[in-house]
């Protein structure tokens, strides 16, 4: 197992984190661990004394990578005020593509997710141009968007859409009996221990094989 | 073969009283998950890896009536989970 820190191999996700939304990053984490990827995210770190903003410049500054999930542009049902994270987090990850002078900040790559296409030619017209995807609310289909994404912008030979269809669907049988025996509930999982044990499911699935 | 198609390698290369016989299976030995230094969580890895090894010996070993094996009970290895609401981002 080899340890690598490699800007060009760290991906930055940016998306909900509620339980509605839960399915669609879950098969993105694991998409991105299976390909040989690292995924990195806000949520990663929990340290009291660093403000969220500067985690994310970090975060940002060391991946290569993005994938920005703008599909929950809803009002939030208590305070009816619509929730600004990910633009923000696309925003400041498209910003340091253009201002840094770092010729390998300027090889920064971007997928764009949103429920449904052309959509956001309503809400936030400005990224046309970019790479942007609709996974329709599923699962599955955000999976291959992340797949057949990384497969084009990292120029590498990865899995195929099949294979890491199939792990996940493995994997997810056995997800909750290695939580319970983790003493963790499935709602409650973290995302570092989620990322912790589809790393290490992998590891022993290639091991094995 | 198709672009990025799991690579196949050979698993056998001798078989049948000197025949070569070469056995594949689709492995991508491009992609190794990579580790990466996330900090503490309420788990160790020791814990993660002793968790899924004992699903796996599950999973493998029969079910005594023959059909569908339950999951199992939980059994405290780490700390107990937190009931923290998860907030969107």
């Amino acid at each position: 197992m080899k340890t690598s820190k490699a800007y060009a191999r760290q991906v930055f996700l940016n998306c909900p984190f509620d339980d509605g939304y839960r399915a669609i990053y879950e098969a993105i984490i694991f998409a991105v661990i299976h390909c040989g990827f690292v995924i990195r995210c806000a949520r990663e770190r929990d340290d009291s004394g660093e403000t969220r903003i500067a985690k994310i410049v970090e975060i940002i500054r060391d991946s290569q990578f993005g994938i920005h999930d703008i599909s929950r542009v809803e009002c939030d049902e208590t305070n009816g005020l619509p929730r600004f994270n990910m633009p923000l987090e696309l925003g400041l990850f498209l910003g340091a593509k253009s201002f840094s002078d770092q010729p390998k900040q300027k090889k920064k790559r971007c997928l764009i997710l949103d429920s449904e296409p052309y959509r956001y030619q309503k809400f936030i017209s400005d990224i046309a141009g970019q790479d942007i995807r609709s996974h329709g609310g599923k699962a599955m289909t955000a999976m291959k968007q992340t797949r057949d994404w990384l497969a084009t912008v990292s120029n590498r030979r990865l899995p195929g859409p099949v294979e890491t269809e199939s792990l996940y669907n493995e994997f997810q049988k056995d997800l909750p009996d290695i939580l319970a025996k983790l003493a963790l509930r499935p709602t409650e999982v973290q995302f570092v221990e989620y990322v912790k044990v589809a790393m290490e499911w992998l590891k022993d699935r290639q091991q094995s094989a | 073969m198709e672009r990025n198609q799991s690579v196949c390698k050979p698993v056998s290369a001798f078989d049948m009283g000197g025949v070569l016989m070469l056995g594949f299976t689709t492995f991508n030995a491009m992609t190794q998950v990579l580790q990466h230094d996330y900090g503490k969580s309420k788990v160790t890895l020791f814990q993660i890896r002793a968790a899924i090894k004992a699903v796996k010996a599950e999973r493998s070993e029969p079910s005594p009536s023959g059909g569908k094996r339950k999951a199992v009970a939980a059994r405290k290895v780490g700390s107990v989970s937190s009931t923290k609401s998860r907030k969107s981002a």
